[in-house]
């Protein structure tokens, strides 16, 4: 099997969005925190924000906009509507400051050495800049969909990924956490690995937490991903 | 409360609707942080002032000066420093509260980046604290036309704020709400006077109102000069001068 290089989704699949958003609300929330269920919070902000960004063509906005605004929406949904602009501001914040999932960074150093591996995200290319400094995770490159301006899942945000790593789809592995994002990898013609995380969601569990497709791999962790990658390339 | 540096000033101000003069050499100073209210019956010109203060309409003679520059000359950095807030509002109906808010933000964005619509984070960051000092921040994302009258021109105001203006100028703001949310709207302007230095130069019916909320009255009657007063010497003869008729106070509807 030829894989050349890799790409990954960061936002969900690298990054605890869930277990650093829920710990920055109870920072800001303070005691208002102990009558809130914070886990569905950070849930229904990430769905709002998703929903905003996914599928986007040249928008005027980026996920740092889409983050924000939804804030905005689901602080109201939630008995928190008189939050003052610098306690969201902390809250928004967060996304710059989230830590990656434990297992990630040591297969990310295995995995480079074997070949390049970029992050291929919906997220804004500064968010993971700081993310990657602050987690010391080295991409060879971040590739953002803010840059090609057409959001996942559309084909040509693939396609031009693939263009700018410089090699033909079927030689790229895209990783993923999400169905919808490894089958529009798939059709874009990318080999695709399911990485499951469970914990994505916090106690309320994935959506979609087993794969609703064949794709080259399915693994558990990334650990798993890095020993079937390298021994099978 | 006492004016500090003039923003808004004219001189010599002559203005005509058709034949009719509305002011003729009008000398007006109104300075940070100050409330002008314009008050007249329908038919005084209010609104024809209103559009030429803000540079909507030329002088006929005399200059309209924001920050010491003739309004008809002013280039889009210093335009932007007037904003208006109408009575029926002039909201976007089908896009959010925040999105009307950043329409205040486009004279600072470059001409290109304001065709496309293309905000800076600093500029949404900014929507959203002027949506938080009207206390419209929670209704941020909701469309505009699902607001209510008082809660549009709270809205309508931050749109304003936004502009990051020396002058607001009011068109008869509340004649579209009910008393509770006009009077909410004319503690919100005064207040935004009061604390952000901006000049407030409101066009208003309700004669005791006026009075109560303004530092100032430009008091115009249709055929008579202006006269300017201090609210608190307004007074039956002023009122007389105006409208013709001797109200008894406290009892002016």
């Amino acid at each position: 099997m030829t894989i050349r290089a890799l790409s990954f989704d960061t936002g969900g699949t690298v990054l605890d969005w869930h277990g650093g958003i829920v710990a920055r609300l109870a920072a800001v929330c303070g005691k208002r925190a102990a009558g809130l269920d914070l886990h569905q919070v950070a849930n229904d902000w990430r769905r709002r924000a998703m929903k905003r960004i996914v599928g986007q063509v040249h928008p005027a906005f980026n996920m740092d906009d889409a983050h924000r605004e939804s804030l905005v929406d689901t602080l109201s949904a939630h008995g928190l509507a008189d939050l003052s602009v610098t306690q969201r501001e902390a809250i928004w914040s967060v996304w710059y400051q989230l830590d990656a999932w434990p297992d990630f960074a040591p297969a990310l150093a295995a995995l480079r050495s074997a070949a390049p591996v970029v992050s291929f995200t919906m997220l804004p290319t500064a968010l993971v800049m700081s993310v990657s400094r602050r987690n010391a995770l080295d991409w060879d490159a971040i590739v953002s969909c803010e840059m090609i301006g057409m959001y996942k899942p559309h084909a040509p945000a693939y396609i031009t990924a693939a263009r700018w790593i410089g090699l033909p789809p079927q030689d790229i592995l895209m990783v993923a956490c999400h169905n919808f994002d490894l089958n529009a990898a798939h059709a874009a013609g990318f080999k695709t690995a399911f990485v499951r995380r469970p914990d994505e969601w916090g106690p309320e569990g994935p959506p979609e937490p087993e794969p609703n497709m064949d794709y080259t791999f399915v693994v558990s962790g990334f650990d798993e991903l890095r020993k079937q990658v390298l021994t099978t390339r | 409360m006492a004016a500090q540096g003039v923003v808004l000033a004219t001189r010599a101000l002559c203005k005509r609707l058709g034949e009719r003069p509305i002011v003729q050499g009008l000398n007006l100073d109104v300075g940070r942080g100050e409330c002008l209210a314009l008050l007249g019956p329908s038919g005084a010109g209010k609104t024809t002032l209103i559009r030429c203060l803000s540079g909507q309409l030329p002088p006929d003679d005399g200059q309209v000066l924001l920050e010491g520059h003739n309004v008809d000359v002013l280039g889009r950095s210093r335009r932007r420093r007037v904003a208006v807030v109408f009575q029926q509002f002039n909201l976007v109906g089908r896009i959010s509260a925040l999105d009307n808010v950043l329409a205040g933000r486009l004279g600072y964005l470059p001409v290109w980046r304001a065709m496309l619509g293309r905000f800076e984070p600093c500029d949404r960051l900014q929507a959203l604290q002027c949506l938080e000092r009207v206390g419209m921040l929670e209704h941020a994302g909701r469309r505009a036309d699902t607001l209510s009258g008082g809660q549009q021109q709270r809205v309508a105001i931050a749109r304003a704020l936004a502009q990051q203006p020396a002058v607001i100028l009011a068109d008869e703001p509340i004649a579209s709400l009910d008393p509770v949310n006009g009077a909410a709207v004319l503690d919100l302007l005064r207040d935004i006077a009061r604390t952000e230095g901006v000049a407030v130069v409101c066009s208003l019916h309700q004669l005791e109102l006026a009075v109560a909320w303004a530092d100032r009255i430009l008091g115009m009657a249709p055929n008579r000069p202006a006269i300017d007063l201090p609210a608190h010497r307004f007074d039956a003869d002023t009122s007389a001068h105006i409208y013709g008729w001797k109200p008894e106070f406290g009892g002016i509807a």
